[in-house]
This record gives C-alpha cells, sequence and structure tokens, in this order.
C-alpha cells in the first residue's frame, strides 16, 4: 500500500540554516581599500559565527586600488582577505567602483588613465560645505566653469566620462584580468555591475548630474558580461531608473538589454531618508524586481548604518518587507558586525533563513513494501519558505540502510530544486530502481541534497538528520 | 479604444486607515468587570485615536458580573462602557466567562447557581503553583460544565444575552467562553479534566442557537486540549465547529518559550486554515507582563502568527499606551495587514462611452490583508463632471471572494443613462458597508477621496 507519511511535525523554521548562496553579507572594503570603516576594529580572532545567515563579505573597491599602473595588477591584498575569510566559511561577492565622492579616494578611476587624456570632470565642494569659496571665486555654480579656471586644483573629486574610448578600452582590459582572475573562483558569489556612476551605484548625482547615453550604459553592461561568464552579475535599480534626461523608451532599452544579458538587480540604500513617495518597502520600481529574481538574484542593500534610526526602519519591519516585496536573496548591512546585530538581532536572524530559498518536506510517500532489481517510487512533497527561488542547482541522494547497517545510495534523477518557487508546494516524483544485491528487510529512507561535497541544510528537525547530513523520513520493507 | 489605467502611482501603502470588522483590539474588561487592569490608567479624555488600527473593546466579563440573580440582569456597567466609546468609533467583542483563577473571582459562574446545588468543585494553587482540590471552598469554582442545572441556567442566560446583542452592529463577534478557565475553552488551571465532547457541543449549540446573526468564535484549546482523548474525537468536534460556520482564536500566543512549536508559536495553524474559511480569526498576545522583546522577538513572531492564521483580529493585553511605546512599529504594520486590505492595481475601459449603453470597466483589485473580508459591501461608481453626477451600484461585485493576498481582475457593466449630457467625466469608485452606511476605505492616497467616500481614478468621454 502507497503509504504517505506527514512529515509537517518535523518541520523547524526556527532554527536558523547556513546554506551557500543566500543570506546576509557584510560591507567589508566600503567604498574602497583605502577607507577602514566597517574592518578597523577587527582584533583578527572573529569569525562571527554568532551572525545568523552571514554568507559573505562584499568587496567594494576602486579600480585604482587594484590597477596602480597600466600594466600592474595589484590583487594581494584582496587575495590575503579572501584567504583569510574563507577558512572562516565566508565567500565574497565584487563591486569595482569608477568613482566615490570624498578629496581622500579622488580617483577611483586610475589617475594614469586621467593623465593619459581620458576625459572627465573635477567635481568641486558643495555650497553648504564651502559657502564663501563659491561666492567670492566664481559667484555661480558652474561645474564648467569650475573645471575650466581651478578645477584640477580644488576638486573634491574625479568623475570619468564614462564614454571615453580611452575609458572603456582600459575598462575592457581590467575586467578581462578581474575575470580571469575571479570568473572561476567558486568563492565568488556574484560581481556588481558597478563601474558607472557614485560609489557604482549608477547614478551620477553626487558628480555631474549628466547620464552618459544609453549606448555607453549598454556598454558597460555587455563588458560585464562578457568577461564573467560564470559568475552572476547585478546591476543598480538606479542604473535604469535614475538617468537624467532620458525618455522612457531608452531607459526600456537599457533595462531589455541588462535583461537579455541575464543579470540580476539591485537596490541601495533602501533605509536611507524617509522616501516619503515610495511605498512602505521603499523600493521604487519593484516591478523590475519581480522580473529579474526569476532569472538571478536579487541583493539589497540597507544604507549606511548612520544613515537610518528606529524610525525609518521601522524597527527593522522596512527591511522585512523590502526582502519579501523585492524577492531578496541577499541582504548587506553597511555597519560595523556587532554593531548591526546589537540592534537588530531578530530582523537578522528572521531574514536569515527567508532570504533567498529555505527549504522543508512537508510529506513522503512510498509503498510500504518494495522489491530488489524492480522500481520503487517515492514521492516528496517539498516547500520553498524562502522569499526567492534558488539559483544553483542541487542534487537529491537517497539512501536505504537496512537494520544491519548496509547502505545502498541512490541518485534522484529527477529532481530539479531549480523549480521551487516560494509559497508553493511541489510533489516530486522518483521511480528509483533499486540494486539487486540488496538484502531483503527493513530500511530506513533517507536523503540528502548537495551542491557538490557541500550539503544543503533543510527546515527539518536535527532529530532526524545524521552526522552525514541524510534526513530520515520513513520505512520500507524490501521483499 | 479600451486603455488600460495603472493606478500603482496613486496606491497608498502606508497611512493606516481604519476600516471595520478587522484591526486591533484592547482587552478593556480583562478577566471579569472586577478586576480594573488596562482600563484604570486611561486618563479622562484619553480615546487612543493615536493608536494605529483600533477597532474594539474586548469585553471579557464573567457570567456573574452580569446575572447577579437567576431573576435579574445587570447590563447598566457594559452599556455604559459602549455609550462612552462608540462615540469615538470603536465596536464591542464579548467573552463571558464561568471560571477565573483569582480568589477574588471565586464564582464566575453565579454563586445562586452553586447554592442551587450545581455540582463543581473549589480549586487553590499551592506553593509550588500546582492546583490542589479545596475542601473547605477555598480558591475558586469550576463549575460541573456538564450539570443539567448549569446547562440550563447557561441556555437562558445566553438567550438573554443575545436578545440584547445578537444584530448589533456594535458587536463584532462572540467569543465562545463559557467553557474552560478564563472561557480559554481548557480545564488546566482547574480540573484538569476533559468534559465529554458531547457536553462541548452543547456548548457550541446554546451559542449558535441564540446568536444567530453576530459571529461566533472559538477557541483552538476547546478543540485541541481534550487532554487524554483520542484524536477522532478533536476531528469530531473540529467539524462540529466547522459546521456551526465558526471562527477561530488562539489565547496567549506569546507566553512561554513553547520549544515544540514553530516560529510563530500556534500550536494548530491547520484548524485556523480551515475556521478561517467561514469567520474571523483573532490572536491574543497574553497579558504583556507575561513576555518579552526576545519572545515576541521584537514583534516579528507577532506578525507571523496574524499572518499564518489569517487572522483579522488582534489582541493586544495591557495598557494601550505602554503597547505602543514597546511596539508601535509593528502594531502600526498589522494595522493595515489583519483583516481585508484592498487596493485596485489598474482600471480599464473604453476612452468613451455612449449614452443609453453598457460600459465595461475592467478592476484589478488586490486584497493585500491577511485574511478575506466576512462581510458583503457594496460598489458604486460615480462619473462627475461640474455640471452633473450619476452614481450607480454595481451589483455583482462580491469583495468577499478577494482572499489574502491575490490580485482578482474582475469585469463590471454598467448602464450609461440616455439623459446624461456628454462631456469628461472623472470615474470614482466606492465601496460602503450598506447596514451601516460605512465608506470602506482603500489603499489610495486621500486627495483622490472625495467627502462621499468615493475615490477618483479614471475618466472618460461621454458622447
Amino acid at each position: 500500500m502507497l503509504i504517505k507519511k506527514d512529515l509537517t511535525p518535523f518541520i523547524d523554521d526556527k532554527k536558523v540554516l547556513k546554506n551557500p548562496h543566500k543570506g546576509w553579507y557584510w560591507h567589508y572594503y566600503d567604498n574602497g581599500m583605502k577607507r577602514k570603516w566597517y574592518r578597523d576594529r577587527l582584533t583578527g580572532n572573529e569569525d562571527y559565527k554568532e551572525f545568523p545567515g552571514l554568507n559573505h563579505l562584499y568587496l567594494r573597491i576602486d579600480w585604482s586600488d587594484i590597477q596602480p599602473q597600466p600594466d600592474e595588477f595589484d590583487w594581494s591584498e584582496v587575495d590575503r582577505v579572501m584567504d583569510e575569510w574563507s577558512k572562516k566559511g565566508y565567500r565574497f561577492s565584487f563591486r569595482m567602483c569608477c568613482s566615490e565622492t570624498n578629496e581622500t579616494q579622488c580617483f577611483a578611476t586610475p589617475e594614469w588613465l586621467y593623465k593619459m587624456g581620458c576625459k572627465g570632470t573635477f567635481i568641486p565642494p558643495t555650497k553648504e560645505e564651502n559657502p564663501t569659496w563659491w561666492t567670492t571665486k566664481f559667484g555661480d555654480d558652474s561645474i564648467e566653469v569650475f573645471n575650466r579656471i581651478v578645477g584640477d586644483t580644488y576638486h573634491r573629486y574625479w568623475e570619468p566620462d564614462y564614454s571615453d574610448p580611452l575609458f572603456l578600452k582600459y575598462l575592457d582590459i581590467f575586467l578581462e584580468k578581474f575575470a580571469e582572475k575571479y570568473d572561476n573562483d567558486p568563492r565568488v558569489e556574484f560581481v556588481d555591475l558597478g563601474t558607472y556612476g557614485n560609489w557604482g551605484e549608477g547614478h551620477v548625482c553626487f558628480g555631474t548630474r549628466k547620464s552618459a547615453s544609453i549606448e555607453t550604459l549598454k556598454t558597460h553592461a555587455y563588458l560585464h558580461a562578457k568577461h564573467f561568464k560564470n559568475k552572476f552579475i547585478i546591476m543598480n535599480d538606479d542604473f535604469i531608473t535614475h538617468l537624467y534626461d532620458c525618455t522612457e523608451e531608452d531607459k526600456k532599452e537599457l533595462y531589455d538589454f541588462c535583461k537579455s544579458l541575464g543579470m540580476g538587480i539591485r537596490d541601495d540604500s533602501i533605509i536611507a531618508g524617509d522616501y516619503i513617495h515610495r511605498p512602505y518597502h521603499t523600493i521604487e520600481a519593484p516591478e523590475m524586481f519581480d522580473d529579474l529574481h526569476i532569472q538571478a538574484p536579487v541583493d539589497l542593500e540597507l544604507g549606511h548604518y548612520w544613515s537610518y534610526n528606529r524610525d525609518n526602519a521601522k524597527d527593522g519591519l522596512v527591511i522585512m518587507e523590502a526582502a519579501r516585496r523585492a524577492h531578496a536573496t541577499y541582504a548587506g548591512f553597511h555597519t560595523y558586525p556587532e554593531d548591526y546585530l546589537k540592534d537588530n538581532y531578530y530582523v537578522v536572524e528572521y531574514l536569515a533563513n527567508r532570504l533567498g530559498y529555505w527549504y522543508t518536506l512537508h510529506s513522503v510517500s512510498a509503498n510500504s513494501e518494495a522489491y530488489t532489481c524492480c522500481p520503487m517510487l517515492l514521492e516528496t512533497e517539498w516547500e520553498n519558505m524562502g522569499f526567492a527561488p534558488a539559483y544553483t542547482p542541487f542534487e537529491l541522494e537517497i539512501r536505504l540502510k537496512s537494520t544491519d547497517g548496509d547502505e545502498f545510495f541512490i541518485k534522484a534523477d529527477k529532481f530539479n530544486n531549480l523549480d521551487f518557487y516560494p509559497n508553493k508546494r511541489i510533489k516530486v516524483r522518483n521511480i528509483l530502481r533499486l540494486p539487486e544485491n540488496m538484502p531483503q528487510g527493513k530500511y530506513s529512507v533517507a536523503i540528502k541534497m548537495t551542491e557538490g561535497e557541500t550539503p544543503i541544510l533543510l527546515a527539518l528537525s536535527d532529530n532526524i538528520k545524521d552526522e552525514n547530513d541524510f534526513y530520515t523520513l520513513t520505512d520500507i520493507t524490501i521483499m | 479604444m479600451i486603455q488600460k489605467h495603472s493606478l500603482i502611482s496613486i496606491a497608498d501603502d502606508k497611512t493606516v486607515i481604519k476600516n471595520p470588522h478587522k484591526g486591533w483590539y484592547w482587552h478593556y474588561y480583562d478577566n471579569g468587570m472586577k478586576r480594573q487592569w488596562y482600563r484604570d490608567k486611561t486618563a479622562e479624555g484619553e480615546y487612543y485615536d493615536k493608536f494605529p488600527g483600533l477597532n474594539h473593546l474586548y469585553l471579557r466579563i464573567d457570567w456573574s458580573d452580569v446575572q447577579p440573580e437567576p431573576d435579574r440582569f445587570d447590563w447598566s456597567e457594559i452599556e455604559r462602557t459602549m455609550d462612552k466609546w462608540k462615540k469615538y468609533g470603536y465596536t464591542f467583542s464579548f467573552r463571558v466567562c464561568c471560571h477565573e483563577s483569582w480568589p477574588t473571582q471565586c464564582f464566575a459562574t453565579p454563586k445562586w447557581l452553586y447554592e442551587m446545588g450545581c455540582g463543581g468543585n473549589f480549586f487553590i494553587r499551592d506553593a509550588n503553583g500546582g492546583i490542589l482540590t479545596d475542601e473547605n471552598g477555598g480558591g475558586t469554582w469550576e463549575p460541573d460544565y456538564a450539570d443539567p442545572l448549569f446547562l440550563k441556567y447557561l441556555d437562558l442566560f445566553l438567550e438573554e444575552f443575545a436578545s440584547k446583542f445578537d444584530g448589533n452592529p456594535l458587536i463584532e463577534y462572540i467569543d465562545i467562553g463559557s467553557y474552560g478557565i478564563w472561557g480559554e475553552g481548557h480545564t488546566y488551571f482547574g480540573s484538569k479534566k476533559c468534559f465529554g465532547i458531547d457536553v462541548l457541543k452543547k456548548h457550541l449549540i446554546i451559542h449558535s442557537k441564540h446568536f444567530k446573526k453576530t459571529p461566533l468564535i472559538v477557541n483552538d484549546d476547546f478543540i485541541m486540549q481534550l487532554y487524554n482523548r483520542p484524536e477522532s474525537e478533536k476531528e469530531e468536534l473540529r467539524d462540529f465547529c466547522i459546521s456551526l460556520g465558526l471562527g477561530i482564536r488562539d489565547d496567549s500566543v506569546l507566553v512561554g518559550a513553547w520549544d515544540y512549536k514553530k516560529y510563530h508559536n500556534v500550536e494548530f495553524p491547520e484548524l485556523f486554515l480551515t475556521l478561517s474559511k467561514s469567520a474571523p480569526a483573532n490572536i491574543e498576545l497574553a497579558h504583556l507582563n507575561h513576555y518579552t522583546k526576545e519572545q515576541a522577538k521584537d514583534g516579528l513572531r507577532v506578525i507571523e502568527a496574524a499572518r499564518t492564521c489569517r487572522a483579522s483580529y488582534m489582541g493586544f493585553h495591557g495598557y494601550p499606551d505602554e503597547w505602543l511605546e514597546k511596539y508601535y512599529y509593528v502594531t502600526e504594520y498589522l494595522a493595515n495587514r489583519l483583516g481585508y486590505w484592498y487596493f485596485i492595481n489598474s482600471v480599464a475601459h473604453n476612452d468613451c462611452a455612449l449614452k443609453d449603453a453598457p460600459l465595461m470597466l475592467e478592476f484589478e483589485w488586490e486584497n493585500r490583508g491577511f485574511a478575506p473580508c466576512y462581510t458583503k459591501y457594496e460598489m458604486k461608481l460615480k462619473f462627475r463632471n461640474n455640471d452633473y453626477e450619476y452614481i450607480c451600484a454595481i451589483p455583482e461585485f462580491d469583495n468577499t471572494e478577494f482572499m489574502e493576498d491575490q490580485k482578482y481582475i474582475k469585469r463590471y457593466l454598467t448602464r450609461i443613462p440616455k439623459d446624461m449630457p456628454a462631456g469628461i467625466y472623472d470615474i470614482s469608485v466606492g465601496i460602503f458597508e450598506a447596514a451601516t452606511n460605512t465608506s470602506i476605505n482603500l489603499a489610495i492616497k486621500n486627495e483622490y477621496k472625495d467627502q462621499d467616500g468615493f475615490y477618483r481614478i479614471s475618466q472618460i468621454e461621454i458622447r
């Protein structure tokens, strides 16, 4: 008789599971390597195991950090950090920026490119920062006038001309080298499309406020996609939404181009400011997230911690709602991990499981008896309780273990976790061919999901999980 | 040409909107009228109008509070409270209890019933918190819920209770509280005995017999806390509740560590999914002093309980000011999401319509609340310009089919009057509860709403 066993009593939705390709990340290098923020308190002994669901370190660095000379690429600092933290179980993601917004990081794009003749604009101090200077020197606020007269002396930072052929030529070379080094590195989760705009955010709000052409932006997207063949590339929503003097048709063209390249999407600073005109979750264009999360991960960045408070984060509920609405797989806090955890522990814990995929089983069905050499049906009923699908295929292995301890392993051939969309129950029916040499008797039936050697943990009680990460689901008699 | 007009830009999911038959409630009388908790600090002139989504006052009283003598019913205190608070837009719900656990409330069931010879036992807590039978008549008296005398007078009481309040639009629902300690449907702090399911069914029948219009809500413990009884009896009782169309409630979801429960702490979520199909689900969070920020997980556990259980109502159990100080943002978040919360994502119609001819309008509705609405509302359309106004009803509108977190494309036909002057008209939509003449607020920016409760959503040319 086909027996359906209810597994809901074994569902554990409280224990935080650490699984790959999902969860929280920490802005480790933040606005380039020169700034020490968010890592300058480290003693070397931290492993942040107590941080629920901390998945990776986000390395937001500047192009100039890595390529000090046209023919020199220095990855030593990045390699050192990746060596240290990968041993502690963490992965990494990258954004390479070409424009920062302070004097100490004037050249996020390498200065040698400026000296070679690459066009660009020096951005002056704001009136708020130096009102007297503005009045006495110029009497108007024209960036063009500023650049013509004293731009190279009194500037704060340099914004490259993102369309300059020289810029694009060397960006192409840089991205080629970058991909050569990390495109096949399993420790790297994704690469942010960060070569355009302030802080790599895809806008020039704190720069020239003149958007590059659609063709230029497409070139930036293309160069990433050309070189990174094995990593997800994630674009910023502002790359589309914050284009000045641009028609809706042009935005659509750029969006469709990025979509056709298989990109994921990200929103920066969802908790910065009050965002009076936005919905509760503060995401400006949720429909883009609806569309792109089908093909690649969604990433949310919460804004520098000093820019938000209990009231604009609404005790963390805005973050929760944004993650749910945007189908987020990753969320990045933007401060010292201890500080963030101290203030926001329960939201961190809540989202640790819910970001990305989070699998559980509701039932298993099998005949009470099976026969060696014959097919055996095993039907499992799955639910993805996370906010997003997984984007990496996993494997399912079935183990039959006799009361004498004999073990037989069978790979489930009809198993595709990529189909497990959130909040839907999916029945997976596998017809297993039992080995000929199986002795008759009673067997336990257990399953294990894996990505290579890495087990994928399920939201099931540890009481039915063994030390090899198999979950025992039911029993069967082999005749 | 038929144009689809997106209304996303005029949606407002941040403003808390007050709508009937959903939201927060305040335990006003709490464990009987004799205790002053949770209402004794309310200053004169304080009506909690700043409390997001506060819908009603929960009146958890004892039978003995309102029937001091077998032939005397005293509703004066209730009426005084209702008169005072209804003026500020609040409604009410009831639980009438038959057993309390405080010695000062020895007789929640009227003492005269005990003196008449109704069966029952006195229970007292020992120093370790255990429950002992007290032969000397100390502690509190738990009636024999099966005693024919008890059931006879309960029947008479509920008849009187219903004759006074059944169908009263001020009453949201009646919580079935005649069985168990604090009316919670279990006898854990009393006899720890489970009465037969025939007795439990009788309690349900008596309520259902008398309350024909006002929704009834049963506690999950009433069905599931049948000590040492077979599962089949629980299933029988559950099915009986379903057949009576009862709603469901869980008390004290934040009490205790509950390691074996899910994150949301609701022990039987499947009961909520079943019973919430026909009547509202209700979550009570436990006395505020019984739980901590850790247990509530900063309120996230409360949200998950509400979402999982399709809750229409949620009751905080403390002083309103203290609750709000600790949990303002959770309160605000749930104010809209408890129960129904209607959005119109788009409206499509031809760019012109002809007089004395039908006009099709297609709406995309979305209920972003956690539950359906259990009250059927009316939909009206208004066509208006500076010279003319025409309002028509849309009889095929049925909001009760808008389930939680679902979108619905609905097509409606109306007919443009033949005497309607040609011109450009604003199209507005309004949703109303006919019985109370209340306009239902939609999640649309307030500047699109007129004084009659209609929301301006489009324009059309009438030829």
